[in-house]
């Protein structure tokens, strides 16, 4: 057998383990104003009553924690949709998911009475962003599976996902022109999205969300195998490809809809992060590729995270923009590497 | 030929084609065939008669408009799709491109079939995919990138990731598009030795009328609405081929079975 893969794949982890946490802390520690170590440590044990322990307990720790979240999240959704469209560059950006699940918030923000203060209206209100995002994602996702399923080309799948996420922010931008006030400014907030923004009732509908996903995700990965090869393959294996398929993308619509419903669409994370796990251990078995996929995503948000918020200024840049800096090359790269295959 | 033992595929007056807001589209009209137990059979049919059709009804990709497929006397239709994928194994004529994928992952995938919730491959399914590969000639190749492969390698590695589906009945959809002669020699003698020392029946679609006529035990030819089966030599002296070749400017020697163009 092949001694060595395991070896080098168990060695991406350890590294990938390792520096999520060495993110996770430098991304609690800096900001506009940097904490010392100890410093943050008696604010997370409850020692340490200051502004900075404040600045921990009620910003910095649950922004870095929604980052690792999220970048596990959209990691494995786009994952899965590469895998499952069987095109190396879907995603749930790309293909105007994310778009869908803005146009579910935006229906539920201008449409919902005030969910009052309480914890429990807090808890629904956040529950209300989640569920209708994910509504709104799936409705984009069941049309893009739809399309992909007739359109062979997958430049031809990708640029329909482009002009269906153009329509739907469209449609939205109507909304806003038709809605109230209160909900119009509710709605911009939301669109401005941000890591940082997330509440502490928002927070464990995330961690919720995302750790059933990755189980779901990490259930699926002798199916995403089979389904790597195509329906006919894979249904000559005995599988159930409609029905497989169905659930993988219940899956990513979940991930997805719910990190976009709390930090806004954030792009170029769920098609950038699998590449580079595919670089970094050279293998396409869903085994090895899934864990390191999740790996990889936490530390891309952590450092997009870190990068967004560098000591020195009072203000942090918007999360889109660092992902897409980050993002982007990758993709450029990806795409031409794939010219002999597209 | 052949002595005909039990039939693994039986064709029972079955109607290919495909239905769209309830108008069924015929391609081909009903008709029956069976392949047998160590039985090489080629498929031949000029190109949107209807071959990649019926190869997908045999697998069970697409439902038939009538008529049934009978697996190991049984119909097909009778078996979970677990248990059909231990007896039909399929080889397509998608050039699958997965980036970073192993030679013997993607040969292990035939194991799907066998292994438990994560796929994990036991010893013994280890040694079959070694094996399988073995069978082909490609074990040296077991680490090496699908994407690295030429495309008779790719083929091979197909065709092995087929055996270790082990299936009495293996299904190819023109197996030697885009190969070079040797090449498509080589392969359908690889199918004929398979089918007689393992005893599989597999059936093949192609182009190569020559090729099939030498190595193939039987044939199936599905002519303009006309369907023939039998041993190559048979369906020589029923001037068979002639139809095949209609309105065309080729024709078949009947003594060689080599393929004669006329030149106006």
């Amino acid at each position: 057998m092949h001694p060595r893969r395991n070896k080098r794949v168990a060695a991406a982890g350890v590294t990938l383990a390792t520096l999520t946490l060495i993110l996770l802390v430098a991304d609690v520690l800096l900001g506009s104003e940097p904490v010392p170590l100890a410093t943050a440590w008696r604010a997370l044990l409850g020692t340490e009553q200051s502004h900075l322990s404040q600045i921990i307990l009620g910003y910095r720790f649950p922004k870095a924690m929604v980052a690792l979240l999220v970048g596990v999240s959209l990691s494995v959704s786009g994952l899965q949709m590469q895998t499952v469209f069987r095109n190396p560059l879907a995603d749930p950006y790309i293909l105007g998911v994310s778009s869908g699940a803005g146009l579910g918030v935006a229906l539920f923000v201008m449409g919902y009475s005030v969910w009052g203060t309480t914890a429990v209206g807090a808890l629904l209100a956040s529950m209300g962003y989640a569920v209708s995002a994910c509504v709104g994602a799936a409705f984009i996702m069941s049309i893009m599976l739809t399309i992909s399923m007739r359109v062979r080309d997958i430049m031809a799948v990708l640029i329909l996902g482009v002009m269906i996420g153009s329509a739907t922010s469209a449609i939205i931008s109507a909304l806003q022109f038709f809605s109230r006030e209160t909900a119009l400014k509710s709605y911009v907030l939301w669109t401005m999205g941000g890591l940082g923004n997330v509440t502490s009732a928002q927070l464990y509908v995330l961690i919720a969300v995302t750790l059933a996903g990755s189980v779901l995700a990490l259930l699926s990965i002798k199916t995403l195998n089979a389904l790597m090869q195509g329906e006919s393959y894979a249904r000559s294996i005995g599988y159930n490809v409609g029905k497989n398929r169905l659930a993988i993308m219940l899956t990513a619509t979940l991930l997805t809809g719910t990190a976009t419903a709390f930090c806004g669409p954030i792009g170029f994370i769920g098609v950038a992060v699998p590449h580079v796990a595919r670089m970094l251990i050279r293998e396409a078995d869903h085994r090895y590729l899934l864990p390191i996929t999740m790996l990889l995503g936490a530390v891309a948000m952590l450092l997009c995270d870190v990068i967004s918020s560098l000591p020195g200024y009072e203000t942090s840049l918007p999360i889109n923009t660092v992902t897409s800096l980050l993002g982007i090359p990758i993709v450029i790269l990806v795409i031409v590497r794939n010219q002999k295959i597209v | 030929m052949a002595a005909q033992a039990k039939p693994a595929i039986e064709v029972r007056g079955l109607r290919i084609g495909y239905t769209a807001k309830g108008v069924q589209r015929e391609i081909f009209p009903a008709f029956s065939a069976t392949a047998g137990e160590a039985e090489l059979v080629a498929l031949l049919g000029r190109n949107g008669r209807g071959k990649s059709t019926l190869m997908r009804t045999i697998i069970g990709i697409q439902p038939s408009l009538d008529g049934s497929v009978h697996i190991l006397e049984k119909d097909m239709r009778s078996y979970p799709l677990r248990t059909l994928a231990t007896l039909v194994s399929y080889v397509s004529t998608d050039n699958v491109k997965v980036g970073n994928l192993k030679v013997f992952d993607l040969v292990s995938l035939g194991r799907y079939p066998y292994t438990g919730w994560f796929g994990t491959l036991s010893s013994k399914d280890k040694e079959v995919v070694m094996h399988s590969l073995a069978m082909v000639g490609m074990e040296a190749y077991a680490w090496q990138n699908t994407s690295c492969l030429s495309d008779g390698e790719r083929q091979r590695v197909m065709i092995a990731r087929a055996l270790a589906q082990d299936t009495p009945i293996i299904v190819l959809d023109e197996p030697t598009a885009f190969l070079d002669l040797p090449n498509r020699y080589e392969i359908v003698l690889l199918l004929k030795q398979l089918a007689q020392e393992q005893r599989r029946a597999i059936l093949f679609s192609t182009h190569d009328l020559s090729i099939a006529l030498k190595i193939a035990d039987r044939l199936w030819v599905m002519c303009d609405g006309e369907f023939h089966q039998g041993a190559p030599q048979e369906l020589m002296l029923n001037s068979v081929f002639d139809k095949l070749l209609q309105n065309t400017r080729l024709s078949v020697d009947h003594e060689t079975g080599e393929v004669r163009v006329r030149f106006e």
